[in-house]
């Protein structure tokens, strides 16, 4: 859907930085890969601002996101990641079928993180807890075996890419 | 869209004043011309449509 990107891509003048609101609205895998392609930086007006004290608007990249781009795309039985949503990436395995990773912030991941990352993204194989602080919730476990999936902490995550 | 305005003119009305840059202008492509602490202006363009 770089659709939706394209026509403030199509200008003689092209942004150094691409906001979409409300915040909380996912970005695709394709409309990430065109807009860093101009070169520009995409996210929040608080990113903007992460980006703008930075003093490299155009070369921003969120942190969080780039610590699990680069942390599972770097496993020795990872081949290839493909990024579907800004929160979302499906990592094709040496050994083992690809798994679609769906990354929760909460602190807690409870049932609902779950259920609603499954409604905002479709199906995935696990539902990844970004922080390292709380933990997942036997719920949120439960929930995720219903839909034929796990939850889990990063930690879990490493040894889950190499079985 | 939004009620009452366009992305932009959301993006414009919602930039925190401690946000690390200031609001300068807008250009002929309906970008927001933004200052960073260091003077640097750089064109945003905000984008309404959900998902991106």
């Amino acid at each position: 859907m770089p659709k939706d990107v394209a026509p403030v891509l199509g200008h003689a003048t092209e942004p150094e930085f691409v906001v979409n609101i409300p915040s909380s609205a996912s970005w695709s895998g394709p409309a990430i890969a065109t807009v860093h392609a101009v070169p520009a930086g995409f996210g929040s007006l608080g990113d903007l601002g992460r980006a703008a004290r930075q003093g490299d608007v155009a070369g921003y990249r969120n942190k969080e996101f780039g610590f699990f781009e680069r942390a599972i795309g770097q496993h020795s039985n990872v081949r290839q990641l493909t990024r579907l949503y800004d929160t979302v990436f499906v990592a094709d395995r040496y050994s083992g079928r690809a798994l679609t990773i769906a990354l929760v912030d909460a602190y807690n991941m409870s049932a609902e993180d779950v259920r609603t990352a499954r409604s905002k993204y479709g199906t995935f194989d696990i539902a990844l807890k970004m922080s390292n602080y709380g933990g997942v919730t036997s719920a949120a476990s439960q929930a995720a075996e219903s839909m034929g999936a796990e939850a889990m902490m990063f930690r879990h995550l490493m040894r889950r890419l190499a079985q | 869209m939004m009620a009452g305005g366009s992305a932009t003119d959301w993006g414009a009305s919602h930039i925190d004043c401690n946000a690390g840059f200031k609001l300068v202008g807008r250009t002929a492509e309906d970008f927001l011309l933004i200052e960073d602490r260091q003077g640097r202006t750089c064109p945003v363009a905000v984008v309404g449509a959900k998902p991106v």
